[in-house]
């Protein structure tokens, strides 16, 4: 599952609609927008927001190791014209002090900056840094669910010194986004692609699920069948279901054991 | 080749770093404070971040030079490693470096000068005995050579030492900067070998064993004594062809009159390093078949490991001399 944390309604509309996200309506503490492989959270302004509505879609299920977590939102620097998309290479939450380090296992059609996530909107920007309010509190949050090669923030530069914060429109935001979505989706595709790599790597749900419906299996039982079960994957494609005399087998002692036997037959072969 | 650089802050200004930031300028440059910041930190997956590594440049602090494992030695009495590199550009399924660090970025220790003072300590330290440095514990000696320039410096260090013997242990044929010297008698190019066909499944972006091992001719024509590590023996069903035909390929083509050493050691882990290298790659059958743990140890179940151990060794001494042999145990 791909979770896209976005503060403003205004960011997160051109996304929902990119990707045809539908509204979860049974789920009221934040607007949850979702498909088969995506959810998006509209989780209001700071790092507190950010960092709550992370922890929400983690705690209403649907997230594993193989999850993966994106920001994406407006931002500040005088040093990046507005309109232009970065991708984080260091996260600072300023009044913590505290550094996150996403890491980049993957090409982007953009360059990558440190943003330094402030409490309130800044005005004086220092030369090469991109301000945001997000990013450290979702980063800190998203760190508990999943590695740092699945947790990146997209930022696309609203305002510099140039302009005036208080004058970016809720219409801006939006086309803002809208302009950027050609690399919003390329991360997005990268980010699908790492999880369906760590996602192949569950053989054998269906056979475990197949003996768990026969057997009663002690915890450490479990343990061993799941140890059993990933060796004779790595072994071979055939189900083990094929080649036991399941019908034979009255204990699930004598179930691991016969799956012992038939593992240590089968061929090793580079 | 790497994703991104960090570079700890007081050596942005070293001309050693200078020159390397400059070469891959167009790479995020990113300053930290210290490379504890990014390596080994936790929530981080080897494998995926195998998949494109950042170079991390560092300054290496404490224990520059180390005692060697016990199993590591080639006889010697005192036995020491040091690593300028943490990580391998290259990507070997039954690599302990996967196992032992949560991070696949490389870190370079840039400040040789440290490492060349703490070598010389330790040689001081015996000063009339023959003591061993290997340098390729911890990465490959010479597959980064490009970047690290690490045959450049060290070489030197040791002509200074007549009783300190380097060892450059490596699958690289990054071999141009040794050509270029004069050889010498207290360093080593050790080359790792598996069978081919094991080889091509589990050694990922290594060089083949033909451009390995021209490579080593090439550098044993030079006058550089060679030695070979067949470490780890990795067993399938045919092993004994392919360790027989590996061996044949092997000693038909190299001078065995000349040649240093040559080391063999079974698959080997520590139990807690295969049970993070089985989850990073569940499906790999390295770790799936025949596999048993001893005393915290993870190898081959006990019959089949000393009937591998036996034949490769028995193949083994019809080639080379009993005195050039080391084993690498368990224990």
């Amino acid at each position: 599952m791909l979770n896209l944390i976005v503060a403003l309604a205004e960011e997160a509309r051109p996304v929902i609609h990119h990707y045809r996200l539908k509204r979860l309506h049974h789920l009221h503490a934040f607007p949850v927008y979702g498909s088969d492989d995506i959810r998006l959270i509209v989780s209001g302004m700071g790092n507190l927001a950010a960092a709550t509505a992370t922890g929400y879609l983690a705690g209403i299920g649907g997230v594993t190791k193989s999850s993966a977590w994106l920001n994406i939102g407006v931002a500040g620097s005088s040093s990046i014209a507005v309109g232009e998309i970065v991708l984080a290479h260091k996260v600072t939450n300023v009044i913590r002090e505290q550094h996150f380090y996403p890491t980049l296992c993957f090409e982007v059609a953009c360059k990558t900056a440190a943003i330094e996530t402030v409490a309130v909107p800044q005005v004086d920007y220092v030369e090469g840094v991109v301000y945001d309010m997000e990013a450290a509190g979702f980063f800190s949050a998203a760190m508990r669910f999943s590695t740092t090669e699945m947790i990146h923030c997209l930022k696309i530069i609203s305002d510099n010194n140039v302009g005036d914060v208080d004058n970016i429109s809720a219409a801006g935001v939006v086309s803002l986004v809208e302009q950027r979505m050609d690399v919003i989706a390329d991360v997005v595709g990268k980010l699908l692609e790492m999880i369906n790599e760590l996602a192949a790597d569950n053989q054998g749900e269906q056979e475990m699920d197949f003996i768990r419906s026969r057997f009663y299996l002690t915890v450490s039982q479990q343990t061993q069948l799941n140890t059993l079960m990933q060796n004779w994957f790595a072994l071979t494609d055939v189900s083990p279901l094929a080649l036991l005399n399941i019908d034979t087998l009255k204990t699930s002692k004598a179930l691991l054991h016969a799956l012992q036997v038939k593992l240590d037959e089968l061929p090793v072969k580079y | 080749m790497f994703s991104a650089i960090y570079v700890e802050e007081p050596l942005l200004s070293h001309p050693r770093v200078e020159t390397i930031v400059a070469r891959y300028g167009h790479l995020p440059l990113i300053p930290i404070e210290r490379y504890g910041e990014i390596f080994n930190r936790k929530a981080q997956n080897f494998r995926l971040q195998k998949q494109a590594p950042a170079l991390i440049i560092a300054s290496k602090q404490n224990n520059l030079v180390l005692p060697a494992p016990e199993q590591y030695g080639l006889g010697g009495k005192h036995n020491y490693y040091f690593s300028h590199l943490l990580n391998c550009i290259y990507d070997c399924r039954y690599c302990f470096l996967q196992g032992m660090y949560r991070s696949a970025h490389y870190v370079w220790f840039a400040n040789y000068d440290d490492f060349a003072q703490a070598i010389h300590d330790k040689i001081e330290q015996h000063a009339n005995e023959s003591c061993y440095f290997y340098s390729g514990y911890d990465c490959d000696s010479l597959a980064l050579e490009p970047v690290t320039q690490f045959v450049d410096y060290f070489l030197p260090v040791f002509s200074r030492h007549a009783n300190a013997v380097l060892e450059l242990r490596t699958k690289s044929t990054q071999i141009r900067s040794l050509l270029d010297r004069t050889p010498m008698d207290n360093c080593v190019i050790a080359f790792s070998f598996t069978p081919e066909n094991i080889s091509q499944q589990l050694e990922h972006k290594v060089p083949s064993n033909r451009k390995r091992l021209d490579a080593m001719i090439k550098l044993q024509k030079k006058g550089w004594r060679v030695g070979l590590r067949f470490d780890p023996l990795i067993y399938d069903d045919s092993y004994y062809a392919s360790y027989e035909g590996l061996f044949n390929d092997i000693f038909s083509q190299v001078d065995i009159d000349q040649l240093h050493s040559v080391s063999l050691g079974v698959f080997r882990l520590p139990e807690t390093f295969y049970r993070n290298m089985q989850r990073l790659y569940p499906a790999e059958q390295l770790f799936a078949a025949k596999i048993a743990n001893r005393d915290g140890m993870v190898s081959y179940q006990a019959d089949i490991e000393s009937k591998l151990v036996d034949d490769c060794e028995s193949l083994l001494l019809k080639y080379i001399p009993k005195s050039i042999y080391y084993p690498c145990s368990m224990e």
